[in-house]
């Protein structure tokens, strides 16, 4: 009786491994492309399959339709599955530990660099996505989307200066989880393309830390990707992209509260009568 | 059912950790045609790196130190020690460890976390086609911000 209650327990931890088995060696087999567009050069590699197998083949996409994948994975290994992420970091964590370790020497050389361009990664979101939320319709929501890259030390410092629930953040929450859906597929893609096109002219660490801001799953598929471009110093690449993303995780909270937020919110009444002059007759929210 | 993970959280790390190191030499048998025996020792030195990384956390927990800081980073602090140039026996680990395919290693991550975000996909419906779009350009103005002060910052110090 008892020995039936634990397979029981266990069914579902068996039906995700089997699960995340298959998806694996699909991912593995199809391995990594290389597609020349233009200039660009788009990488694919396994764990960008694996999320996206991950994604259609749960009951909300693929499973719906198809019914022996339902038994498979249902909404039970949907929730079981989170904590094993946590669990299958560490292993990634000591094989970054042993990457970064034989750089340290070359990171103190390059140490102002790998410092101040974390403050600059912010500068850019706000430059780039504040216009562009403001031409897109979005308000005060552009605000709390732009001020940073949106992880979670961002979430904290808006919701204790705006709360989650106001349009700014709103803004932050929205592009948080989007980020958590298909971040790592868009740093891929930026890793692999402007790695490839702004390689010709800056010098490949550079390009290397600023895969850093993200979240560790952001940095980890835009330096893979890189890597794949850079293959001659390919651990350099990934050393320099982990250490950018600890200072920034370090520097995040303090920096976001007290420049980035002021200033994202100054600018966005310097911007407003400039980029939606057309509608202010309209009557827009 | 998460029970487990709740009542133990440092055997059940333990043992998701082992289990991912497995996974991962799927990947790197098929995509990087690495052995399981060219990789097995490198494999067994990251894991000891991730036990004694769980290890210090478990100990600081209990004295009630530090305890802000992951495990994630007592782990990459492990390895990154050991691996220091000069460290007795850094280029041992170093040699073996390159065995293990650093995108190997990614794979089951990602894996777990397409099923576990599945979740997310009603939220992300709601979140609105804007910011999804925006989303997009915020992550690429962090991208270039960062890519340039770094590089004007490399020419100008002469690196």
């Amino acid at each position: 009786m008892a020995e039936k209650s634990i397979l029981e327990k266990l069914r579902p931890y068996i039906k995700l491994h089997i699960a995340i088995i298959i998806i694996i060696v699909i991912s593995e087999i199809i391995g990594v492309l290389k597609f020349k567009v233009w200039i660009a050069m788009i990488t694919l590699f396994p764990m960008l399959y694996a999320v996206v197998l991950g994604l259609i083949i749960s009951p909300k996409i693929l499973g719906k339709v198809i019914e022996p994948l339902k038994k498979l994975v249902s909404e039970e290994e949907v929730k079981i599955a989170s904590p094993f992420i946590i669990g299958s970091l560490s292993p990634l964590a000591a094989k970054y530990g042993v990457l970064v370790g034989p750089h340290v020497p070359m990171m103190i050389k390059y140490g102002i660099p790998l410092i101040a361009q974390n403050f600059a990664a912010t500068i850019g979101t706000i430059l780039i996505g504040l216009p562009v939320g403001l031409l897109l319709g979005l308000r005060r929501e552009a605000v709390g989307a732009s001020f940073d890259i949106c992880r979670e030390p961002a979430l904290a410092v808006i919701s204790e200066r705006y709360r989650l629930d106001s349009p700014e953040g709103l803004g932050t929450l929205g592009v948080y989880i989007c980020g958590t859906v298909y971040g790592t597929i868009w740093w891929a893609f930026v890793g692999s393309t402007l790695g490839s096109v702004l390689g010709r002219v800056f010098h490949p660490l550079a390009l290397a830390m600023a895969c850093g801001p993200g979240s560790a799953s952001m940095m980890t598929a835009c330096s893979a990707a890189m890597s794949l471009v850079f293959t001659e110093i390919k651990d350099a690449i990934l050393a320099f992209a982990v250490a950018s993303n600890l200072i920034s995780g370090v520097i995040a909270v303090y920096y976001d509260s007290l420049v980035t937020l002021p200033l994202a919110d100054k600018l966005y009444y310097v911007l407003k009568p400039v980029l939606v002059r057309s509608e202010e007759g309209k009557g827009v929210k | 059912m998460m029970g487990s993970g709740q009542k133990k959280p440092y055997i059940f790390l333990a043992m998701a950790a082992l289990i991912a190191a497995f996974l991962s030499f799927i990947g790197n048998s098929i995509a990087w045609h690495i052995s399981v025996i060219d990789a097995f020792p490198g494999m067994m030195i990251l894991y000891a790196i991730c036990l004694a990384g769980i290890g210090i956390k478990w100990i600081l927990d209990k004295i009630g130190v530090l305890k802000k800081l992951p495990t994630f980073a007592w782990i990459m602090l492990v390895g990154l020690l050991i691996t220091l140039p000069g460290f007795p026996g850094s280029e041992i680990v170093v040699a073996y460890t390159k065995k293990v395919a650093f995108l190997a290693v990614c794979t089951p991550i990602l894996a777990y976390a397409g099923i576990a975000v599945s979740k997310e996909l009603s939220r992300l419906k709601k979140v609105g086609w804007r910011i999804a779009i925006v989303s997009l350009f915020v992550w690429l103005g962090a991208f270039l911000g960062a890519a340039v002060l770094a590089q004007i910052l490399i020419v100008l110090l002469g690196l």
